[in-house]
């Protein structure tokens, strides 16, 4: 379903993703990991198309078609998903109502019945969809709404830039549950960024990636999270570069 | 003619004459270019709602033959500029509301051309009132007296060509008074001073303005604390496109006799074009200890980063960029508001 090849990515003039390759299938879950700074965000803004991180070389296929000249907008109708790191406040603008538009269904009533069960499984609060968008959210609230905004849109592909970071224990098992919940209702391929064993706990992946300096330089299972555990980063940085 | 109108008419335009324009080097007038400017009173028609009983809702003419007392009681003549003297030098039309002690009452007027509205409020009275001005007077003004324990909330819309705006407001203990300005005519300037005299009184003035053109809009807001306890309010926000300018001043001056004043004042402007401009002067003074002032202001255009959040989620740039304008406004506006601002940009 998405198919990376080669992919570099600069921003500022600076290049952060140096030759990049990675495929998912739909229904996979993959965790990339890596340390602070090694271009985690920068590859998922580039996938979903932030006009300041710009594709230099390689490409990047979804459903074997290249994306890589595509609009965000145009990149989310067609299924790809990205719940942001730091998502962003915008004032009066209600969340049900952002989300109806994003979603551009046209029976209410499924509508605010898919919304009412999402937010229940995610335990939030009903007004929550009044408050304006993410405006005076607590760090944990914006991360529920992404999962939530998730849910709702039901993407092929969804990319999770540390959605599991700043949450306290419970919350990190409702987003968990949230993730789980759609990779199986809707079958959607994951990619879940972070730089956290935590989660691990709670999501099951089939691949684990490790980036470092912009590149994949560790591919395993699970396991490879247990050898992480114990040794750090720096036996990555070792060991890298092998595949 | 009657007395009391004739001897106001008479004493402003002989301040008129003797006055010059505004001159660009004064502080207050720095962002504003004032040119053809045409000195005509011109016509002047007024629609009024229906007000409860034991509510006084007329003309002003009217009005000074019936409760002269009262009017020469809470009339103040603020002459301040030329536009100012002119305003009173042609006073012919405008509202007197009265709002006996207790009661209270929801109105709205209609004003086309100059007008002067006079606003009493009894003792812990409630007023809500909606003012819109549209057409070619020159001037237009508003003087509220707030009597203890009073609320009102005003909401003043303002569609005219070439205006100058004069609105004073002096509160009484533990009045309240919250007053939303939407300013999107042509060009308008709006001078507003709000009097906090009795302790705990508090004032949140809201200022909105949209610009497009050549559009200029320039608010100067001054605040005075006098009473203890006070508090207040000011935000300005606007939305600028194309070539259209505007300049904010907020003044809070904090006397010594305003203890435990609370004051906060900010404005935000969103420019959707290159070449519009935005001016922003805040300016505090205190003279006593044991007050929070603050103060605080941005101009910028839209986010990138919040256009590239909202895109992300498959709504179109052009989509995006309208719920960031929208949503603007959205934390200031009524429904009559919502209408006003958030129709053709
Ligand atoms: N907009 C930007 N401008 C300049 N440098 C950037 C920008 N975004 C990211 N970088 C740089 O790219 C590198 C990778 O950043 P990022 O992708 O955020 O890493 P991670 O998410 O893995 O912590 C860092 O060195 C960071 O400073
Ligand atoms: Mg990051």
């Amino acid at each position: 379903m998405l198919e990376i090849r080669d992919l570099h990515v600069e921003t500022n003039g600076k290049e952060i993703i140096k030759g990049l390759d990675l495929e998912i299938k739909k229904g996979e879950i993959h965790v990339l990991m890596g340390p602070n700074g090694s271009g985690k965000s920068t590859l998922s803004y580039a996938l979903m198309g932030h006009p300041k991180y710009k594709i230099t070389r390689g490409d990047v296929l979804f459903e074997g078609e290249s994306v890589k000249d595509l609009s965000p907008d145009k990149r989310s109708k067609l299924g790809i998903f990205l719940s942001f790191q730091y998502p962003m406040e915008v004032q009066g603008v209600q969340l049900s109502n952002f989300i109806r538009l994003a979603t551009d269904n046209k029976n209410f009533q499924e509508f605010r019945e898919d919304l009412s069960n999402n937010m229940s499984m995610l335990k939030m609060d009903k007004s929550f969809g009044q408050r304006y968008l993410n405006d005076g959210f607590s760090g944990g609230e914006k991360k529920r709404g992404e999962i939530l905004q998730m849910a709702m849109l039901k993407p092929k592909l969804a990319i999770l830039d540390e959605t599991d970071s700043g949450l306290d224990i419970d919350a990190l098992k409702t987003v968990a549950e949230g993730i789980n919940t759609v990779n199986k209702n809707v079958n959607s391929g994951i990619l879940l960024i972070t730089h956290y064993q935590r989660i691990l706990k709670f999501v099951k992946p089939d691949y684990v990636h490790i980036i470092s300096d912009g590149k994949i330089v560790q591919t395993g299972g699970a396991d490879l999270v247990d050898k992480l555990e114990e040794e750090g980063y720096e036996w990555v940085s070792k060991n890298g570069h092998k595949k | 003619m009657l007395p009391l109108l004739s001897k106001i008419r008479e004493e402003s335009m002989n301040k008129f004459l003797g006055m010059n324009l505004p001159q660009e080097r004064e502080e207050d007038w720095r962002y504003t270019t004032i040119d053809n400017i045409e000195f005509t009173a011109g016509d002047s028609e007024i629609m009024m709602s229906d007000a409860p009983e034991g509510v006084i809702f007329t003309d002003i003419l009217t009005a000074m033959k019936e409760h002269s007392s009262m009017i020469e009681k809470h009339m103040k003549v603020k002459i301040m500029d030329k536009f100012s003297a002119f305003h009173y030098a042609n006073l012919v039309n405008g509202i007197f509301i009265h709002i006996p002690d207790e009661k209270s009452a929801e109105l709205s007027s209609v004003i086309n051309g100059a007008s002067h509205t006079v606003i009493v409020l009894g003792k812990n009275s409630k007023l809500k009132y909606t003012e819109e001005y549209s057409g070619t007077g020159l001037t237009d003004g508003v003087e509220i007296f707030a009597g203890e324990d009073s609320e009102v909330n005003l909401t003043s819309v303002h569609n005219s060509k070439k205006t100058f705006s004069f609105k004073h407001a002096a509160l009484e203990r533990s009045a309240k008074l919250d007053w939303t300005v939407a300013s999107v005519g042509e060009f308008h300037r709006t001078r507003m001073d709000i009097d906090l005299c009795g302790e705990a009184a508090s004032s949140d003035i809201k200022c909105a303005f949209k610009g497009r053109n050549e559009q200029h809009k320039d608010f100067l807001v001054t605040t005075n604390h006098i009473g203890r306890d006070t508090q207040s309010n000011v935000l300005g926000k606007g939305i600028l496109d194309d070539r259209s300018t505007s300049v904010f001043r907020g003044m809070i001056n904090i006397a010594k006799t305003a203890q435990r004043t609370d004051a906060y004042l900010s404005s935000n402007t969103l420019l959707l074009s290159e070449e519009a401009r935005a001016n922003s002067v805040p300016s505090l003074v205190i003279d006593t200890d044991d007050v929070k002032a603050k103060h605080g202001a941005t101009t910028g255009q839209i986010d990138e980063e919040q256009l590239f959040y909202l895109q992300s989620r498959g709504l179109s740039e052009a989509q995006a960029e309208e719920f960031i304008v929208q949503g603007f406004f959205e934390p200031i506006v009524n429904d009559k508001l919502r209408g006003v601002l958030n129709g053709s940009t």
